[in-house]
């Protein structure tokens, strides 16, 4: 498995109150999977995607990434699991501005401690031309569409070869064709083995997950799966 | 004789204690300058901080750039701070016909001074920035 969650909560505390963002999340999924995580705005969503995505921790539950007990880890060995293990694609796109395509994708690498310097640059390119920028290399996101941006932000993801990407509402910004042809290439890319796990509240965009989450109070309602190792009557 | 030598000896010791205590001074509030600089450039980048955690910067990673950052700011300052001062001396030197001498140590020092105070302003601002949470800072507006 390459995520094995067993009993998430998050809780914020707001006054006296403790309200449960998350409330008891137990899922798993596979090396390879296409997976939509739906829900309305305030279900616990997004506070799912970015436990899974090593951005938050939760309060309490286990967490085992590829194999490795990610709960209870440190900031600094988060970052690096986020360095080589997930690759992020965010609504927003979140490239630095008046730096070129070239650079944004580069950026992963400098965080990536033996990295070796010479393939950099050959690397970021050659991803670049796999997204279809091949000729935009030295543009800033300035000089780019909503959906180029997000092209770039995607190569940039694929840097350093994570096994997985997540993708917060990859197409929230972008009009419908750019928002299909973003689909297209989540599509290939996951044809070609990388996991996608992509939150959206789009009905359209989750069609072409091959698997839907739907979460709701904190709860996942629907498409869980839950196989463990150690819990053999867990399956499902 | 000897009263005259020790009048111009207090003289000049109260002088070097006045200049430093103003270049002590000028150097505080640049230096706090500085820091406020910094402090808005984190607030400003704090959707690129983020980010810059996301994809795998650890804490220790955001507080060297910060502090990469402020040095940098600093020591142009002293570089402009050496050039004024030399250009300076030599004008007032040749206006009144006095003998200048510029040491090599004392453009060292008080270059390498503006570095240290780049990392000494520069270190608070760089920790408020390395102790941001990811989350928060992809959330900011």
């Amino acid at each position: 498995m390459l995520i094995e969650v067993k009993d998430l909560v998050k809780s914020y505390k707001v006054g006296d109150m403790e309200t449960h963002a998350l409330d008891g999340v137990s899922l798993t999924i596979d090396y390879g999977e296409f997976v939509a995580i739906m829900g309305a705005s305030g279900s616990g969503k997004s506070t799912l995607l970015n436990i899974l995505g090593c951005l938050d921790v939760p309060t309490s539950g286990s967490y085992l990434l590829d194999g490795v007990q990610v709960s209870g880890m440190s900031r600094s060995e988060l970052a690096h699991i986020r360095n080589r293990k997930l690759g992020f694609v965010f609504q927003s796109f979140n490239l630095l501005a008046r730096t070129s395509a070239l650079e944004n994708v580069e950026l992963p690498t400098f965080y990536y401690k033996g990295f070796p310097s010479g393939e950099r640059r050959a690397r970021a390119t050659k991803l670049l031309e796999r997204v279809g920028l091949g000729s935009r290399i030295m543009n800033t996101p300035g000089q780019l569409s909503g959906g180029q941006q997000q092209r770039v932000a995607i190569a940039r993801a694929l840097m350093c070869s994570p096994p997985v990407l997540f993708a917060d509402e990859p197409t929230g910004n972008l009009d419908t064709k750019s928002s299909v042809d973003i689909m297209k290439l989540f599509t290939e890319l996951n044809e070609e083995g990388i996991t996608i796990v992509m939150v959206t509240h789009e009905n359209d965009i989750a069609r072409y997950a091959k698997r839907q989450i739907v979460v709701r109070d904190g709860k996942i309602i629907h498409g869980a799966r839950f196989e463990s190792a150690d819990d053999p009557e867990a399956h499902t | 004789m000897a009263e005259i030598s020790q009048t111009i000896g207090s003289v000049s010791s109260m002088m070097t204690i006045l200049l430093t205590t103003v270049a002590a001074i000028s150097l505080l509030v640049g230096g706090i300058g500085i820091m406020n600089i910094m402090l808005v450039s984190v607030t400003e980048r704090t959707r690129e901080i983020g980010l810059r955690m996301a994809i795998g910067a650890t804490p220790a990673d955001i507080l060297m750039q910060f502090i990469a950052e402020s040095i940098l700011l600093s020591t142009v300052g002293g570089l402009i701070g050496v050039i004024f001062g030399v250009t300076g001396a030599e004008i007032v030197g040749n206006i009144q016909h006095w003998p200048i001498l510029i040491t090599t140590s004392s453009i060292v020092v008080s270059f390498l001074f503006s570095a240290l105070v780049g990392v000494f302003f520069g270190f608070y601002p760089a920790l408020r920035a390395s102790r941001l949470n990811p989350i928060d800072c992809l959330r900011y507006e």
